[in-house]
């Protein structure tokens, strides 16, 4: 009884600590938050000259020019555009697209849940090749079978994946035949020709990460492995299976776990390449299209809409981890 | 690049070095070191071979108008295929592909070159600023966080599409995308360093605090900021490839890798190798610079599991 008494205070402590752990976090987001707006900011003023001449050309005239610099806001004072932005920013206003005629948040929601599938593909196939090589390249440590998975995984972290893209296109689109090339079918719409469409843009994506994850989970488990707790696991004479797969393996899966929720974020990263390449209509192409079309309102909603998933994602990760790992709450 | 006096040869050594006082036992001691050094390195075969692929890179960079066979602006038949001719066939102008990629390593090298260059030092600047001297180190670390809140390629993309696209400009896109990074490991060498019995020693000497960061400090931080620097090479060639492939790099007719791809993926149905040759240049690039930098990691930092 006292036992568990005594269990149940911990916890409820544990439970408390962790609370404030995660409020901590919450906190300390809101000037990484505060920045990364400046950031934005920042960079949309890096244009060289006015970017309304460079929008509107050589063919606009001086009074349509006026008109363009009025409806982007760029003929107020720079503090003055800061402070419009961090109004818009409070109202969940990320302007009005110059090029698309519709808002930008809009725009970006809309192609979301093609950038999701992507980068949700891609995540489960990172994940169920990555972890288990990366395992059997600990477990079977200076083996052949660790070289060859070491090897391929280096191999998958060098190649470009827009180039990887467009060899794959090459090889089971126009040689073979057997995918499309391109272009996007919902879900919803036809589940059997949306697998077709995300098969390759998910395989281009995902080599790189595999590859990565591979090596994190080798050196996560072979870390474990060299711990004492493990001797004393062999030692009391448990079967090398039950060792590993009990004892190293559910400690070794914290920092891997972690790293898994930085990875969706990378893969978003990776999209905006990958739905160029198979011309997917996901967020990343509306940005990388607004980029070469100069629709800064996009870029520029691109980017903050990007930073703040990366940084939820960060603190997310961040809890994630105090959870399963009780000694960071201490810190 | 060993040849310093000052290479990190680990606490203990330097420890060693420190209190051994007198030139000559000082210079046995680098010695034996360095050859120690010089063994592990050439034991590491992973190592070597990264070496070999990335010299050879940096060979082709540098000589490109020796090998290239043809001009790289000069107009041949149109998409002909790879032949004793054309190595690597000819582009939709029938420009010289092979020509074009050999020359692309000059672009892609010497962007990667001078974004690591850039990053070192701004890196080890705010680095020190931060660890050592302990000013501005919440300011500088949160505009840190910041920046590295975004996607690196993302940011990248979106510095450079403002500048405009310029070889210049992707430095400096590049630069600013993988300068936090390298800052932060600045930042946490230095601030174990600094609190070393050696430094402890040179401060009772009554060393400046200049000294002791250019002398003891930051030497002995060297280890992780090379290898952070070798990857950083390698992030930077595929991140440069990106932005040539999206419109943001050097623009053409200035022949860049990535750029190649870009209008080789509008003739991939019937001429892929103009979008072949120089992705597997660029793979070749960076899994050279990934086993250097695996290769460094092994032997300059032995502490980390390999």
């Amino acid at each position: 009884m006292v036992g568990i008494a005594v269990r149940t205070r911990l916890c409820a402590w544990g439970g408390r600590r962790l609370a404030r752990y995660v409020a901590r976090r919450l906190i300390s987001a809101v000037p990484v938050i505060f920045a990364v707006t400046f950031i934005v900011f920042l960079v949309m003023h890096l244009v060289p000259g006015d970017p309304a001449l460079a929008l509107g050309g050589t063919e606009a005239s001086p009074a349509e020019i006026a008109q363009m610099r009025h409806q982007m806001g760029i003929d107020q004072p720079l503090v003055v555009q800061l402070l419009a932005w961090y109004e818009h920013l409070l109202r969940g206003d990320l302007g009005q697209s110059l090029l698309l005629g519709q808002s930008v948040i809009q725009s970006i929601l809309a192609r979301v849940p093609v950038t999701f599938s992507l980068a949700g593909c891609s995540l489960v196939v990172t994940v169920a090749a990555g972890i288990p090589f990366g395992i059997a390249a600990a477990v079977k440590r200076n083996s052949w079978i660790d070289q060859l998975i070491m090897g391929t995984a280096l191999l998958g972290l060098s190649v470009p994946n827009f180039w990887l893209g467009l060899m794959l296109i090459y090889l089971f689109a126009v040689a073979l035949g057997w995918l499309p090339s391109g272009g996007y079918v919902p879900l919803f719409q036809d589940p059997a020709q949306w697998l077709r469409s995300i098969i390759l843009p998910t395989i281009s994506l995902s080599l790189m990460q595999i590859g990565f994850i591979a090596r994190m989970t080798r050196s996560s488990v072979l870390e474990v492995l060299g711990e004492d707790y493990l001797r004393t696991a062999r030692a009391k004479g448990l079967s090398e299976r039950i060792t590993v797969w009990k004892h190293a393996l559910k400690n070794a899966m914290i920092p891997i776990l972690t790293v898994v929720g930085m990875l969706f974020g990378l893969l978003l990263g990776g999209a905006v390449v990958i739905e160029t390449v198979y011309a997917l209509p996901g967020a990343g192409r509306l940005i990388v299209t607004g980029i070469l079309r100069r629709d800064y309102p996009v870029i520029q909603g691109g980017l903050m809409a990007t930073a703040v998933v990366f940084v939820a994602l960060n603190l997310l990760v961040d809890v994630l981890y105090a959870y399963l790992d009780p000694r960071v709450r201490y810190e | 690049m060993f040849d310093t006096s000052d290479e990190p040869l680990g606490d203990a050594l330097r420890l060693q070095h420190q209190t051994t006082s007198g030139a000559r036992s000082r210079l046995t001691l680098l010695h034996i070191t360095r050859s120690r050094l010089i063994r592990r390195f050439s034991r590491h075969r992973l190592f070597l071979t990264g070496l070999v692929l990335f010299c050879s890179m940096v060979l082709i960079a540098l000589f490109a108008g020796l090998l290239a066979r043809h001009p790289i602006e000069e107009k041949y038949a149109s998409l002909a295929t790879p032949s004793t001719q054309y190595f690597f066939g000819t582009d939709d102008f029938g420009r010289d592909v092979f020509s074009r990629v050999l020359f692309g390593a000059r672009i892609s090298l010497g962007i990667g070159f001078s974004v690591v260059l850039t990053c070192g030092i701004v890196g080890t600047a705010l680095g020190s600023v931060s660890g050592y001297f302990r000013k501005l180190d919440n300011l500088i670390m949160r505009i840190v966080d910041a920046l590295m809140a975004f996607p690196a390629v993302l940011l990248a993309l979106g510095i450079g599409a403002m500048l405009g696209p310029s070889e210049v400009n992707a430095i400096i896109a590049l630069a600013i995308v993988y300068t936090p990074g390298t800052a932060r490991i600045v930042r946490a060498s230095v601030l174990v360093i600094r609190e070393k019995l050696y430094v402890e020693g040179a401060t009772a000497f009554g060393a400046s605090p200049w000294r002791i960061l250019v002398r003891h400090v930051l030497p002995n931080s060297l280890a992780p900021l090379i290898v952070q620097l070798t990857f950083v090479f390698a992030y930077a060639i595929l991140a440069e490839a990106i932005l040539s492939f999206l419109g943001v790099g050097p623009p053409p007719p200035i022949p860049t890798w990535g750029n190649t791809i870009a209008e080789g993926r509008n003739y991939i149905t019937v001429a892929p190798w103009i979008a072949f040759y120089p992705g597997i240049f660029i793979a070749a690039t960076v899994l050279g610079l990934n086993l250097l930098g695996d290769g460094l990691r092994d032997v300059l930092d032995p502490r980390l599991v390999s």
